[in-house]
């Protein structure tokens, strides 16, 4: 049952007093008991995927990969892609474009000194085009993810 | 100064950061249950189509246009709706989330010079980082940051409303499309030979008060520069939770509509849970007719708590024996709802001292809400919501949740 404080009445605040919420533990260990943990001074937080793999949440999104052709540069079919709209690529980049109205992945290169669009066609040499507007850059890809089980 | 920052299109600007190919071409969205329609590109702007306009009145304009419709996906327009006004916080000191698309900057402290490239900046990034287009308008008051927000729509969506052109621009306006006024006010307005904004700004403050109340005269101070509507930073807990929802077909069967209950009771507990709350009495409502006739009646009962409870199990308990009173065999129902009033705090901690069941329960409650937020919604529910939800709400052409479930995942092409 959930009670609500006020219709206790006071008597029990006094009692209450004597039960600690031991959910957060500030120390690794009890206080009561023994020596402290040597532990205590060297409390860090533990690894977090997220920030390691997302810059900008505001901007990042996820797709999933369609299409076996980029293998040769380690992309697979429905790889985990992590996409951050904020940065602004650079050659070598892999980015997401539109092409068509549909949004691809393809990889910015670099031809005369001029920025070109590289595609994987498979068992094929990289088809090589002129940049198009870059008002159709979708994203820049800053991580590739994939579960192995 | 303060600016106003307004997403363009929201709902169909948010369909087409997924959907490149709709770029240009005509797109709506539809409201809960595909009833009418509430976004619209500014294609379907030009065929005439209006808000809120019931979809069966269009049905052959959307054939012939090629129109894509879509059900409202709340669940993509609230996340992008989240990172643009996360975007906006990096930019601006305060930031004011007035609606799911609109935001308000208190931008005290720039200086007038910059105020254009700054708007330039804000609407740059937040297309950048989102891909959604937005108008910015900035002017001496909220009211003056909409209207500069209208007249920016206007043209390339940027507009400063600098002292100099605040009474040409206001010329241009009618007294009816200024923010709070509505068409009995402009009436009145009207019929004392004030027509547009600037005529209204012109007029005594005091005998507009007098007149016709405070709300008017503050909106007056307003066009003259002088800020009167506060600037609120903070999300006020709602004292108040309403889920409800028309039913794609009718329902007749007691069984259905507690499923429909309990599926309400549990969004709104959720609701309430992480706003911290408990309720004190809520009330369950439904609109049906009887078999054979036409119409809508509605039928409601309160349901006054013996204590606060945020725990779903008992709210559906209480709520279960409230529908059994209203109930009638021989009725076809079309809506339920439940709204949960009196709201207060939930002193957790002091509970958690004492109160070893409610300690648990409220854990409980806390896993159930965790495990729906990682694993989508209604992933864990309580079975009296039922499994096939015959009487859940129409809405046969939602877009995926494109950024907020792993199995939605927008494509990238490889070839």
């Amino acid at each position: 049952m959930v009670y609500h404080f006020a219709s206790l009445g006071e008597d029990h605040k006094d009692a209450a007093q004597f039960k600690v919420n031991m959910d957060t533990p500030l120390l690794v260990s009890c206080i009561s008991t023994g020596f402290a943990s040597p532990a205590d001074d060297y409390i860090e937080n533990p690894l977090d995927l997220n920030r390691y793999l997302v810059a900008n949440p505001s901007a990042t999104f996820y797709f999933k990969v369609s299409g076996s052709s980029m293998a040769e540069l380690g992309i697979l079919e429905n790889d985990l892609l992590v996409v951050d709209r904020s940065l602004n690529p650079v050659t070598g980049s892999l980015i997401l474009i539109v092409i068509n109205g549909e949004i691809c992945l393809r990889k910015l290169g670099l031809s005369n000194s001029q920025p070109v669009l590289q595609a994987f066609p498979k068992n094929q040499p990289p088809i090589i085009s002129a940049m198009p507007d870059p008002a159709e850059i979708w994203g820049v890809l800053s991580s590739i993810i994939r579960k192995v089980l | 100064m303060y600016a106003l920052v307004d997403c363009n299109n929201f709902y169909v600007s948010c369909e087409r950061v997924f959907r490149p190919d709709l770029e240009g071409k005509p797109v709506l969205v539809l409201s809960n249950n595909d009833g009418c329609v509430i976004a619209r590109s500014n294609e379907v702007k030009k065929l005439g189509i209006t808000m809120a306009q019931p979809y069966f009145q269009i049905k052959d304009l959307v054939k012939q246009f090629k129109i894509q419709v879509f059900s409202s996906n709340y669940a993509l327009y609230g996340d992008m709706s989240k990172r643009i006004m996360q975007s906006l916080s990096v930019l601006a000191p305060k930031l004011e989330n007035y609606s799911i698309d609109e935001a308000f900057l208190d931008l005290h402290g720039f200086k007038i010079d910059d105020l254009y490239a700054y708007a330039h900046t804000l609407k740059k990034t937040i297309k950048q980082w989102t891909g959604i287009p937005t108008s910015v308008g900035i002017g001496a008051t909220k009211t003056l940051a909409k209207v500069a927000n209208a007249m920016g729509k206007k043209g390339d969506g940027l507009c400063v409303l600098i002292p100099e052109i605040v009474p040409f621009i206001l010329s241009q306006i009618l007294v009816g499309e200024l923010w709070g006024i509505g068409r009995r006010w402009a009436a009145q307005l009207n019929a004392l030979n004030i027509y547009n904004a600037e005529e209204l700004r012109q007029q005594n403050i005091s005998a507009i008060k007098k007149k016709f109340g405070v709300v008017l005269a503050r909106t007056v101070a307003e066009l003259n520069g002088q800020s009167c509507r506060a600037f609120s930073l903070e999300v006020e807990d709602k004292k108040q939770i309403i889920s409800s929802r028309s039913f794609g077909k009718s329902v007749e069967s007691f069984l259905e509509l507690r499923q429909s209950l309990a599926y309400h009771i549990s969004r709104a507990a959720e609701k309430m849970r992480a706003q911290g709350s408990v309720t004190t009495a809520f009330q369950v409502w439904v609109y049906g007719c009887q078999k054979g006739t036409e119409g809508r009646t509605a039928e409601s009962e309160l349901v006054k708590l013996p204590i606060p409870m945020q725990h779903t199990a008992q709210l559906l308990a209480y709520g279960e024996a409230a529908l059994k009173k209203i109930f009638r065999n021989n009725w076809r129902y079309k809506k339920l709802g439940v709204v949960f009033l009196d709201m207060v705090p939930n002193f957790e901690s002091q509970l958690d001292f004492f109160d070893q069941d409610s300690d648990r329960s409220s854990l409980l409650m806390k896993s159930l809400d965790g495990i729906n937020q990682r694993y989508g919604k209604g992933s864990l529910r309580f079975a009296a919501e039922g499994f096939d939800k015959p009487w859940s709400m129409k809405r046969d052409r939602s877009s995926p949740a494109y950024t907020t479930q792993w199995t939605d995942l927008p494509r990238a092409f490889t070839s």
